[in-house]
């Protein structure tokens, strides 16, 4: 039924303009360059699309098409091809007869004439805007995600430092990465008036408080010239406002714009730091800044600092007005929103380090308030060790007391509450003081512990307890101390003399508190070169054996103790039965001393040594007797030496560790070597790095006398000395 | 323990013990008592002192140094090799007089001290 087509006519010259003049396409015919391209013909489309027709566009002048079109940065190249007579297409953004801007796509082909040179152009010209628009947008979500990843990326970072805020540079770090944003941005922190804060001391984090904000901040050339001293006179002062206080105080939730031109009170929070932010950031870019925006940096309860964040506005120093010299930049929104998410977790987490360091002060005090203590007893050689389980932390239920009662008698004490938690190491706490207190009251041992049970009873302890009592008195004739002792519920204390081991097991009775009949009071005799040794159950105790079969190796290892000083035999101890224990450890050996057969034979019992020290001043004498005994019993000659080298170690412990300090010392073979651990990880330093002030010498006098080194070492860290040899 | 004597001239600083960390609580009272006192002259006593680090040595060489800023000297005695040693450590030797030739009166050591051992501090 179709038929087929024939071959298409070719299109007649008439029907070509015809169909220029009917095209919806903008199409237009120009003269040369050189005549200034006066517009010879346009289309309807185009009068259509710019509101001109071709007598309007001749009363332009010339290169009337240029009216119509703003000017745009591919303007050169473009006329340059005009000039040569060759085609040319660009993109140009003009105004359609509306008013509305849009973007054409030109394409301009040169007419050749019959000598082949250019008179006229044909102009098209294509409305492309919304093709450039959704291209835009396009390119701007694109923008909008690069800059959304950028800002989580520098938030994920910022967390990252917050992590670590011992880093002494943290905030610093913090806010060069904010500096991406903005050209300057840094952190103050309010301790006491207002600082700016590098990184935040753990020890001592700003505390928030503070209204006046006195800190020195040095002088400045430019604060001068805008006279800007602190004696200021009111006049001019906007004493009322003072937003960045307000900020401090929580009144506002900020940001608030500072503006660094203004006058505010010396000693206000708005005119301090705009002093320092302007010394600051003069200094560092050169600019001087005219506003700031600053948020504030909230804890939980109440500000503990800001973050000044400034935009660019400004005036350089040397005069020069910078970009936008009356405009004040607007904080974009997304900057607002990550200074202050990263000021929102730079808060928590300096909140969060105020708490713990508030803590750790609190169970420090109560820990040494907690301390066991071990009295210097003339005539006695004692040594004690308390080893709370690892996995318990700093506090336990077992004890011990050495006690100097009255001259020459001696109380001591060793118990076990049950439980591992800070219930336990309360009641211990509160056990420990009753039964110190009857012991100065009372002389015999069963009186005291039954004095204890009554009045464990009425204070209602909410631990049971096990216990043993002992007192030791001293006896001139033949240098004898007589012991008596009771045990509640407490395993029996040990005798050793010449290889054999007593037990002493008499006087037994039921836990503290749980006393029905009298408890009764036993005997026994302390001789020369005798050990007595009193310890918990966490010295025998295993998962894998029964108590029986502890007591039993705990006997037989001190049948076989060679040495002849109580830390000797504690270090015997110790490495034999308790390296990994898996309870507390609370162990106190007592040993007269023989004169005679000490001095004779050298034991062969290893030649290291441990002790526990409370972080306390009197532990510093403690450990120099330790030494010094040490070394008469290991006969090593640089005893003065190494008493001057644990003093300096353990009086740095004492005053710059946390916890308990743990003196050891080994015999090298070719020099003493001092080791002195506590639980802050910080390192020792050589000086204090305060040259007017005095102190810091200690490291240097032991680095004058020993090699020395630190390590890190459980939660805290080990120094150690090793002493160089005499005459070296 | 510290006892302060005094005639028209000297301040004379008798110390007894240990001079550590322990001892540091009396240190400013007992610094304040010898410059209230303004005598030209400081003598410390050493004799009966059984042990002196860094902290003991901050003490003698504050009460030297504030001497010597009103024009005064203090002299040392019964010091012994260690505790020069520390006092060189610190850097502090030139703030005193030495007395080298004083023999202490009694050799008696202060009571709870077990015996002072002879030191051996490098050279």
């Amino acid at each position: 039924m179709t038929e087929s087509s024939g071959p298409v006519p070719p299109v007649s010259e008439g029907l070509l303009g015809a169909a220029l003049l009917d095209a919806i396409l903008p199409v237009f015919v120009t003269g040369s360059w050189d005549d200034g391209m006066p517009v010879l013909w346009v289309n309807p489309a185009f009068t259509e699309s710019t509101g001109i027709s071709t007598d309007d566009m001749n009363r332009r002048g010339i290169h009337p098409l240029l009216t119509l079109v703003e000017d745009d940065p591919d303007r050169e190249p473009g006329q340059a091809s005009l000039r040569a007579g060759k085609p040319t297409e660009r993109m140009i953004r003009g105004q359609r007869a509306n008013g509305a801007p849009t973007w054409w796509h030109v394409s301009m082909s040169p007419i050749p004439d019959g000598d082949g040179s250019v008179r006229m152009w044909l102009g098209a010209a294509t409305d492309v805007s919304t093709y450039v628009q959704r291209h835009a947008a396009q390119l701007a979500s694109l923008e909008f995600e690069r800059r959304e990843r950028a800002d989580l990326d520098l938030v994920a970072q910022t967390s990252e430092l917050l992590g670590d805020l011992e880093y002494p540079y943290a905030l610093r770090d913090i806010a060069d990465l904010l500096r991406a944003l903005v050209p300057w941005a840094g952190f103050y922190l309010n301790d006491d008036g207002l600082m700016f804060a590098d990184g935040v001391d753990v020890a001592s984090p700003p505390s928030g408080r503070g209204r006046r904000h006195t800190r020195y901040v040095p002088e400045s050339p430019v604060l001068a010239h805008q006279g800007d001293q602190l004696g200021d006179d009111a006049a001019g002062v906007r004493a009322s406002v003072d937003q960045v206080q307000d900020l401090l105080d929580g009144v506002v939730d900020g940001p608030v714009l500072l503006e660094l031109d203004g006058r505010f009170p010396a000693h206000s929070a708005s005119g301090w730091l705009r002093r320092d932010l302007v010394r600051r950031i003069v200094e560092e870019t050169g600019v001087i800044p005219r506003s700031v925006v600053v948020h504030g940096v909230a804890g939980r309860r109440r500000v503990l600092g800001l973050v000044a964040s400034w935009h660019g506005a400004g005036t350089a120093v040397d005069g020069l007005v910078g970009p936008d010299p009356d405009e004040i930049p607007a904080e974009p929104q997304h900057v607002f929103t990550v200074i202050e998410v990263v000021a929102r977790r730079a808060g928590t987490a300096i909140d969060n380090a105020r708490l713990y360091a508030r803590e750790h002060r609190l169970a420090e005090a109560l820990q040494r308030a907690m301390l066991p203590e071990q009295a210097e007893v003339p005539g006695l050689d004692v040594w004690t060790y308390y080893a709370p389980n690892a996995e318990h932390a700093q506090v336990g239920g077992d004890w011990y007391d050495v006690l100097q009662i009255t001259e020459g008698t001696v109380g001591l004490v060793v118990g076990d509450v049950v439980g591992h938690d800070v219930e336990a190491a309360a009641a211990m706490g509160q056990l420990r003081s009753v039964v110190r207190s009857y012991a100065f009251e009372l002389a015999t041992p069963g009186v005291v512990v039954d004095r204890v049970d009554q009045l464990v009873t009425g204070m209602r302890i909410p631990r049971s307890a096990s216990m043993v009592y002992a007192t030791l008195r001293h006896e001139p004739d033949g240098d004898v101390w007589a012991v008596q002792y009771t045990r509640a519920g407490h395993l029996p204390p040990l005798l050793l003399r010449d290889g054999t081991v007593t037990q002493l097991a008499d006087a037994g009775g039921s836990l503290i508190g749980f006393g029905s009949k009298p408890r009764a009071t036993a005997r026994a005799e302390l001789r020369r070169g005798d050990v007595l040794l009193f310890y918990t159950d966490g010295l025998i105790e295993r998962r894998d054996r029964s108590l029986k079969v502890g007591l039993d190796a705990l006997i037989e290892t001190s049948a076989r103790i060679t040495a002849r000083d109580a830390a000797g035999v504690g270090e015997e101890l110790l490495s034999r039965l308790a390296d990994a224990p898996e309870d507390d450890v609370a162990l106190v050996v007592v040993r007269v001393p023989d004169p005679v057969v000490d001095a004779e034979v050298q034991p062969l019992s290893p030649r290291s040594r441990r002790w526990l020290l409370p972080s306390e001043p009197a532990s510093i004498g403690r450990a120099r007797h330790a030494v010094l005994r040490t070394c008469q019993a290991w006969g090593l000659p640089e005893s003065a030496s190494a008493e001057l080298v644990v003093s300096e170690l353990v009086a740095n412990g004492v005053l710059h560790g946390w916890g308990n300090i743990a003196l050891r010392l080994f015999d090298t073979g070719d020099g003493l070597r001092i080791e002195v651990e506590d639980s802050n990880p910080a390192p020792p330093v050589t000086t204090d790095g305060h040259p007017n002030r005095l102190g810091g010498f200690g490291m240097q006098i032991v680095e004058r006398l020993a090699d020395w080194g630190w390590r890190p070492a459980g939660s805290g860290k080990l120094v150690w000395a090793k002493l160089r040899p005499t005459g070296a | 323990m510290i006892e302060i004597a005094t005639s028209s001239t000297t301040t004379t600083l008798v110390i007894a013990g240990d001079l550590d960390l322990a001892e540091r609580d009396q240190f400013p009272e007992i610094a304040a008592r010898v410059v209230g006192l303004r005598r030209q002259l400081l003598v410390i006593d050493m004799c009966r002192v059984t042990f002196m680090d860094s902290t003991g040595a901050a003490f003698l060489i504050s009460l030297a140094d504030s001497g010597r800023k009103r024009g005064g000297a203090t002299v040392l005695r019964g010091a012994d090799e260690r505790d020069l040693f520390v006092l060189e450590v610190c850097g502090a030797l030139d703030l005193f007089r030495i007395d080298r030739d004083h023999r202490c009166e009694s050799s008696t050591p202060a009571a709870g001290s077990a015996h002072r051992p002879v030191s051996h501090p490098p050279a």
